[in-house]
């Protein structure tokens, strides 16, 4: 057989056709490179602050209320309760300077003091994926309030509960209702030990950082997605609004209609959300994840059987 | 091997990756019909679908202002998985420029949960007229 010197045309043109092939598989992936590196800083976020939670019960022995009986309407809830822990302890310092009791007192969103150190975007409580950014104003325009300010966003809600479990029916029934199988809902004492299916089964904070398909009205509503300042309200002892803490009633990145206490956990992740449990590990819970089986992760003592995701 | 036997034995191997898979997925059903609260249509909301058997996605429908639904899934386009479906119905409205926006429940909360709400649809493939007739 004669020996064959240099490349034939055909030969060099199945070189590139499959040079082409493997460069076409590659692009997709680099385009989703930027993304992948936004997921990962946002469960840095959830595990900073799923963390904190950790040091807070090191401390007080408990979770945080997600409600209580304070003096203010609109008062703080858990995330100023949790900044020391996340090194905003200097946050926290300045409101009480600036205000006796702070938390117990003062609603940010009702006293608008421009001169206020607290405001501005608090580093960890916003997903960088969001378009939404890490500001937010603290609410829509209307005749009662003219004034509105720009936050610090918060993209990350407490878990109160299955809305299939304990739930507490409003007395107004305009309103809506509440439940206690979570971790933080309002008046809870929740500690590591009340979390009987077990710390790895049982979500601590969701990710809410997407308004894709809400209407106005719903975006700009309690359910939507409030700065940190809105911490719950206190209507009566039976009836709440619950902000920064949500109940798990819809799937995740649900956009169908929803009031005020059942906020659906969205993302701007492809194909679903990031959550983090109570021992601290983050996951990230797909879209179409069972909505049983997403139910049963947010009830702390319901003694479900999770088999995977 | 020669030259033309290996150009079509790679335009063989390049048909094939072409073709893949056909058409998969559940089989579907067109469900519609018409929600109804204290007899009167309901202006609003959304009719979900949450299949009984695992895997199957969810389908939704946004009811329109006469009160009637056309329901589809995200990943699938218009239908409903075959199947037993448990159904939750949320509907509010805008109450005006209260403090934050105001949202008002048209329905009683119950409905808004899959196993609260005592809803399920039975659907079949072809057409299914399915109406959801809402009391207090």
């Amino acid at each position: 057989m004669k020996r064959q010197l240099g490349f034939t045309l055909v030969e060099l043109l199945v070189v590139i056709a499959i040079i082409g092939v493997l460069i076409a598989l590659l692009l997709p992936a680099v385009q989703q490179a930027r993304e992948a590196a936004r997921r990962m800083q946002c469960s840095n976020n959830l595990k900073q602050l799923s963390l904190s939670f950790h040091n807070y019960h090191d401390t007080y022995g408990k979770f945080m209320p997600g409600g209580l009986h304070a003096n203010v309407t609109y008062p703080l809830g858990w995330v100023p309760r949790l900044f020391p822990f996340f090194e905003q302890g200097a946050r926290y310092d300045a409101m009480d300077a600036l205000y006796s009791s702070y938390m117990m007192n003062r609603s940010p969103y009702r006293s608008h003091d421009q001169t206020n150190p607290i405001f501005g975007p608090v580093p960890s409580l916003s997903c960088p994926s969001s378009p939404l950014g890490d500001t937010a104003s603290d609410h829509p325009i209307t005749a009662y309030f003219p004034d509105t300010q720009i936050q610090g966003a918060l993209h990350y809600r407490a878990n109160a509960g299955s809305f299939d479990v304990d739930f507490h029916a409003p007395g107004d029934s305009s309103r809506d209702g509440y439940v206690s199988s979570g971790v933080v809902y309002p008046e809870s004492k929740v500690r590591f030990g009340d979390i009987i299916d077990g710390t790895t089964n049982t979500i601590l904070l969701g990710e809410s950082s997407s308004t894709k398909g809400w209407t106005t009205s719903r975006a700009q509503s309690f359910g939507g997605i409030k700065p940190w300042v809105w911490g719950f309200y206190r209507y009566n002892a039976t009836d709440w609004l619950m902000i920064d803490h949500k109940m798990v009633q819809f799937p995740i990145n649900y956009s169908g209609s929803f009031t005020n206490n059942n906020t659906p956990f969205t993302s701007y992740h492809p194909g679903g959300a990031m959550f983090a449990n109570c021992d601290g590990s983050v996951v990230f819970l797909p879209e179409t994840i069972s909505l049983d089986t997403f139910k049963s992760l947010a009830t702390r003592k319901n003694g479900e059987v999770n088999s995977g995701l | 091997m020669s030259h033309s036997k290996m150009i079509a034995s790679l335009f063989a191997a390049a048909v094939f990756a072409c073709i893949g898979c056909g058409p998969s997925g559940p089989e579907m059903g067109h469900v519609f019909g018409t929600v109804t609260y204290e007899g009167k249509p309901l202006p609003t909301g959304t009719v979900s679908f949450v299949p009984e058997k695992e895997g199957l996605p969810m389908a939704y429908a946004q009811i329109q202002a006469d009160g009637t639904y056309e329901a589809s899934t995200k990943s699938l386009g218009r239908g409903v998985p075959v199947g037993s479906h448990r159904v939750m119905i949320t509907a509010m409205t805008d109450g005006g420029s209260g403090e934050g926006g105001n949202l008002i429940q048209l329905i009683p909360t119950r409905y808004g949960g899959d196993r609260m709400s005592g809803l399920t649809a039975e659907v079949q493939e072809g057409e299914n007229k399915i109406d959801f007739l809402l009391e207090k």
